[in-house]
């Protein structure tokens, strides 16, 4: 009878923390993994005047926060929009802080364009590691 | 299949699920940690060393250089959020095979 109320109790712990975590989403992995090549894509192009790639940045920057919007709408999903956040947020020198900065100056140079990639691709996979955990 | 049984059988599966869902999180968690520092302290020797040459500016350093802060950020949430997804896949689990042998049992 022990192990009868052991199960039980082993069972109540199981709904509270499956009902409480996200479900893998195929969708926003997808969707991630499109951003992140879009993204590098666009920051390539950073070498070339920000007037002239200005409706790309808008509709890539449309997307993203889109991205951080679904995420931020789950349940319990803090530490996943979190990393959007960071990724977006003009104040953490990542992708946010990168189109901020040419428009700001115009044009940027490709070395600094390059490492910013670096930074922003591992900012992605990070996301991405945590969508497809979820997914399997 | 008695109600002593059956509890008897998910028992027994309990730790091969944890093996299956949560086996090696850890090694995996310190290793992807260590190669996550190894990858930044070269990434920083690559920087100064572009700085030197004057392939960056100092203001384009020290923009890289804060972005290794909040990349470091992004790196413990990843690890908690995969933490977080395989213990909710072992409960799912448990919780799956539970279902499975009670219906078989009880059928």
């Amino acid at each position: 009878m022990r192990r009868f109320w052991m199960l039980l109790g082993l069972l109540a712990v199981t709904a509270v923390l499956t009902t409480g975590c996200v479900p893998g989403d195929p969708a926003a992995l997808a969707e991630a993994k499109l951003l992140k090549v879009d993204s590098l894509e666009l920051m390539g192009k950073a070498v070339e005047p920000f007037t002239d790639h200005e409706t790309e940045v808008e509709a890539l920057t449309t997307r993203l926060k889109a991205a951080l919007a679904d995420n931020a709408a789950k349940c319990c999903n803090e530490t996943l929009t979190d990393q959007w956040r960071i990724l977006l947020d003009t104040e953490t020198n990542q992708l946010g802080a990168f189109i901020e900065r040419w428009e700001t100056k115009g044009i940027l140079g490709a070395t600094f364009i390059e490492e910013a990639k670096w930074v922003v691709d591992k900012s992605f996979d990070q996301i991405i590691n945590v969508e497809e955990e979820r997914c399997k | 299949m008695s109600l002593e049984e059956l509890f008897e059988e998910v028992f027994k599966k309990i730790p091969e699920l944890a093996q299956e869902y949560l086996g090696g999180f850890v090694e995996e968690a310190l290793s992807d940690s260590k190669k996550f520092c190894i990858e930044i302290e070269g990434r920083l020797e690559k920087w100064l060393g572009q700085y030197q040459r004057g392939e960056l500016n100092r203001e384009e350093l020290e923009w890289l250089v804060k972005s290794l802060k909040s990349l470091a950020h992004g790196q413990l949430l990843s690890e908690a959020g995969i933490a977080q997804a395989r213990t909710q896949n072992f409960f799912e689990g448990v919780l799956e095979f539970l279902i499975k042998i009670a219906i078989t049992a009880l059928l």
